[in-house]
């Protein structure tokens, strides 16, 4: 369980450079209290800086405690990903990449993902029809809150390691 | 229409590389309906990447219009100087530190590097940090990382950290 939610405000200075600060505040109240916490705070800080607080993001910790299967495989690596488009109704591209492609999803001479495979067909489904939770269901959207509708590909791709350092 | 809310995973593959995936979901839901989506889409997500899902967490970003601050950074303002606070909590030995960028250098106390805590923009910030900002229903009482309460302002000056722009 998180032991306290976070809240960020990044600042922007007459450069353009920007930089943040965080604060933490217990998990007990709503989102509506925290946007009130949030707004509040950001009018005591605006009065101590010289430069515009730009931004302020309110985080809270997911709890991956109860995972099952969550482990590390041998010979995994970030930068091999299972890549997936998606479209909203409007025909807005989401892309999703997630780390470690498990190379038995890969379908036998291809870059593509085996979509019949249960557990990629459960992640495609999440996708676009959405998760169950109490209450409702949520859906995941592109940027402008516009649901997902279908999904256009989901392939094998690799990104470039990172320097060493 | 409200920018979607920000739901990111992060993952651990077995040479220790680290990397992230982001999705969205739209606003409108309780904080515990978000930790709900969160937990059941790791799971999916763990169910088809060879990496460990490491961290989880859903951000919300917070609207700071209509609260009459700063739409101009003043000409003086730089990221790298910043209004460096600790708090004393609740709990012997554990403080909360932060520091803020673009640090109101007319702040600070003639001839020293001390943050004048009689200045009143200063002392509603520090009574904020250590007694809260009442919200509907309640108050929210900013919290070290581990959720002690903040008790006392320890120590207050003006730092700057390395910019090479």
């Amino acid at each position: 369980m998180a032991l306290t939610y976070t809240i960020t405000y990044t600042f922007t200075d007459d450069s353009g450079d920007s930089a943040t600060t965080a604060i933490n505040v217990p998990t007990t109240f709503t989102l509506a209290q925290y946007t009130e916490f949030v707004r509040g705070m950001a009018a005591f800080i605006d009065d101590i800086v010289s430069g515009v607080v730009s931004f302020a993001d309110f985080t809270i910790g997911v709890d991956l405690s109860g995972l099952t299967a969550n482990t590390v495989a041998a010979t995994s690596d970030v930068e091999e990903v299972d890549s997936f488009k998606f479209l909203t109704a409007a025909g807005r591209p989401v892309l999703i990449k997630i780390p470690g492609t498990t190379e038995a999803d890969v379908v036998a001479n291809s870059d593509a993902l085996d979509q019949v495979d249960t557990e990629i067909a459960a992640f495609i489904t999440a996708m676009v029809t959405g998760v169950a939770v109490t209450g409702g269901t949520i859906s995941p959207c592109d940027v402008d809150s516009e649901s997902i509708a279908s999904l256009v590909y989901a392939r094998e791709e690799f990104r470039a390691s990172g320097k060493r350092r | 229409m409200a920018l979607a809310v920000s739901v990111r995973f992060d993952f651990l593959d077995d040479k220790g590389k680290t990397s992230f995936t982001k999705l969205r979901v739209p606003t409108g839901f309780s904080i515990a309906q978000y930790a709900e989506f969160g937990i059941a889409m790791a799971q999916f997500i763990a169910n088809i990447s060879s990496c460990q899902v490491t961290n989880g967490s859903v951000t919300f970003g917070i609207d700071l219009s209509g609260l009459g601050m700063k739409t101009v950074a003043g000409v003086l303002a730089d990221v790298a100087q910043k209004g460096y606070f600790a708090f004393a909590s609740a709990v012997t030995g554990f403080k909360k530190r932060l520091r803020i960028p673009t640090f109101d250098e007319a702040k600070t106390v003639a001839g020293s590097d001390g943050i004048d805590t009689v200045d009143a923009g200063i002392a509603a910030f520090t009574t904020a940090m250590t007694n809260g900002i009442v919200v509907t229903a309640g108050t929210i009482q900013p919290s070290t990382e581990r959720g002690q309460d903040l008790t006392a302002l320890s120590d207050a000056r003006e730092v700057f950290l390395k910019h090479t722009g």
